[in-house]
């Protein structure tokens, strides 16, 4: 759960409970003091009773009061106690009593007087209104600041989060994150970007190497291939001589290709192919179609295109590698006869085909070297770089198997 | 025919002035700035294979003084970069050709045999073998006196094994020249059996050796008898 929850329901909760108590001792402690007040007053009464009576020796009038009652009461013999304090209940109503004697000449009374203990009571309970008040108006206020306040002081943590979640090494700037003046968060902030921009400038190091790895390899391949060359041109070489210059350049080729594709795409990652323009998708299908006009024929394979006229803003380089990666792929993993269904609109462009009749591991085919069949036909690297391309120029690529004929959807934007 | 490589990469120089010279190329390598800008200046050759990627940068600038002296060698650039850039300045800077390493010494042959081609006569020669005569400004091939059919493809093969000829060229050197860099041979091998198997054919004279010798496996050859 949210630290503030956390938070709010441990205060909460020790607040309510802090509070319960307190009440629940200080409850008692107010009667007391009350009762205390009540019993002054009492004492007062009674002392004015005894003046009066010692004085006048005989017993005063009693003048009405308001929740007070006064009662004497003939005894033989005087209790040996002043007075003595008890709290009675009569009729739903709780009195506080005092009782003491007094001696006269006409002789011995017992003096009771009860005080209503009413006011007292509604005290209290004014009181504890007041009281319970004030708990819930705290709890409220607390929950209140809680909710807006915290939640915008919270903000630049959420923000920063925000922009790491965002943050893709391969974009190759790191986000300012915003300023703040509270200090957990400059420190997170700043501990933040400092790692984010060594991380960036040991990625770019490494594309760096890479594609200068890439292209000092030519020159080995390129003298290897010579060599090779030069190498066949010898007629008296034997059968196996022949056989094994023949792997050699299998190999050679195969390592070739690897290599094209690995500069490749290292040139895309290292942003070298981010100027776009204004790129005729119609256009670019056809071009590829007619690029791979013989190879259609010899494999007697039909194509079928429904393309809008249709322009996309991408570097021209990638859309042509996009489009010529699908459309070979759709060739080479065609059986002999089959066909190939080409749809383009202004929202996407879908290259489906014939071929193996069940569907391929989705998850599995972008990846890089991946085959769903150990052919030699292919390395496995064109979907991978298709996909690469695609996660580059933020468009979605899908693949479907529906109806015998394998799909592969690119969704511009 | 004379010939100029300006290479650092001495093991590919020496490959490429081996390989030209068994097709009757006089051939003379370079590898730093000096020694080139001495020979260009002391004679004059058909066609400089020029890599622009000579370090300090210098490939270039030996193509702007070349230019600049408007000699009429033809220049055939070579460069491991192989980016569109690339190829764009430098047939700016002046160059006639070019060509991304790594390279097929069948493919170097023919674009070197190409640019010669164009200088000397602006396109406008014939080759004959025999009973065999190419037109290549016309794109057309005589048999014993008759026109033969030869599809597009059929005669850039043809053209390619003649610029190569007498040399065995392999089959991926002949794929990547029809269909380009990304030609992958187990894709295009059974079409390129099919080409060459109908050229054959069509320029096959009853009585006479076949012009093209296949050499199981690894490629095929344009057999010409010194002489023509």
């Amino acid at each position: 759960m949210k630290l503030l929850t956390k938070y709010a329901r441990i205060t909460t909760g020790t607040s309510v409970i802090v509070f319960l108590v307190a009440c629940f001792a200080f409850l008692p402690f107010l009667n007391n003091i009350f009762i205390g007040q009540v019993d002054e007053n009492l004492l007062v009464e009674k002392d004015e009773i005894m003046l009066y009576a010692k004085k006048y020796q005989h017993l005063p009038e009693i003048m009405p009061v308001r929740d007070q009652e006064t009662t004497f009461e003939a005894v033989e013999f005087p209790e040996n106690k002043s007075c003595w304090f008890e709290t009675i209940y009569k009729g739903g109503r709780s009195f506080r009593k005092i009782q003491f004697t007094i001696t006269i000449a006409s002789g011995n009374f017992l003096v009771t007087i009860e005080k209503s203990l009413d006011r007292t009571r509604n005290l209290a309970y004014s009181l504890l209104a007041l009281i319970v008040s004030t708990i819930f108006l705290v709890l409220l206020f607390t929950f209140l600041i809680n909710r807006f306040v915290i939640r915008r002081l919270w903000n630049p943590f959420y923000t920063t989060v925000l922009k790491v979640k965002q943050f893709q090494i391969s974009q190759a700037y790191v986000p300012a994150l915003q300023s703040t003046d509270i200090e957990e968060f400059r420190v997170l902030n700043q501990t933040l970007q400092e790692a984010a921009e060594k991380a960036l400038r040991e990625y770019i190091t490494l594309k760096e190497f890479t594609e200068n790895a890439g292209h000092e390899l030519q020159t080995p391949i390129a003298v290897i291939r010579a060599k090779l060359d030069t190498f066949i041109q010898d007629e008296s070489l034997s059968a196996a001589q022949s056989q094994a210059v023949h792997e050699a350049y299998a190999a050679l080729e195969r390592l070739y290709k690897l290599n094209r594709a690995l500069i490749f795409s290292v040139k895309i990652d290292n942003r070298q192919f981010d100027d776009a323009e204004e790129i005729n998708i119609k256009l670019v299908i056809e071009l590829a179609v007619s690029h791979f006009t013989d190879l259609l024929q010899s494999k007697n394979i039909t194509i079928k295109t429904d393309l809008d006229d249709i322009s996309i803003h991408v570097n021209s380089v990638l859309a042509h590698s996009i489009i010529d990666n699908l459309l070979i792929n759709s060739i080479i993993h065609n059986h002999p006869g089959g066909s190939i269904y080409i749809k383009c609109d202004a929202s996407s462009l879908c290259i489906s085909n014939s071929g193996k009749d069940e569907p391929l591991d989705a998850s599995r085919i972008f990846e890089r070297f991946y085959k769903q069949s150990s052919s030699s036909e292919s390395q496995g690297l064109g979907l991978a770089i298709v996909k690469q391309i695609c996660d580059r120029l933020h468009f979605r690529i899908a693949y479907a198997y529906d109806n015998h004929l394998h799909s592969f959807c690119v969704y511009f934007a | 025919m004379n010939i100029l490589v300006v290479e650092d990469e001495l093991a590919l120089s020496k490959s490429i002035c081996d390989y030209l010279t068994e097709s009757q190329y006089t051939c003379e390598t370079a590898s730093v700035f000096d020694d080139a800008i001495q020979k260009m200046e002391r004679g004059s050759y058909d066609c400089i294979i020029l890599d622009i990627t000579l370090p300090g940068g210098s490939g270039l600038e030996l193509l702007e003084q070349l230019k600049s002296r408007s000699v009429s060698d033809g220049v055939l650039i070579i460069s491991a970069k192989g980016s569109v850039d690339d190829k764009i300045l430098g047939l700016k800077t002046g160059a006639d050709d070019y060509l991304a390493k790594p390279f097929h010494l069948a493919e170097l042959t023919a674009r070197v045999e190409a640019i010669i081609r164009r200088k000397a006569f602006d396109g406008q020669r014939a080759i004959s073998f025999g009973k065999l005569k190419i037109d290549i400004a016309d794109k057309r091939v005589y048999l014993d006196g008759q026109l033969v059919d030869l599809t597009r493809k059929e005669f850039d093969l043809l053209i390619f094994l003649v610029s190569n000829k007498n040399k065995l060229v392999t089959k991926s050197a002949i794929a990547h020249h029809l269909w380009g860099d990304d030609a992958n041979m187990n894709v295009y091998g059974e079409m390129l059996y099919t080409h060459v198997k109908n050229l054959r054919k069509k320029i096959y004279l009853k009585g006479e050796d076949n012009f093209i010798e296949s050499i199981y496996g690894i490629g095929y050859r344009f057999l010409v008898s010194s002489g023509s």
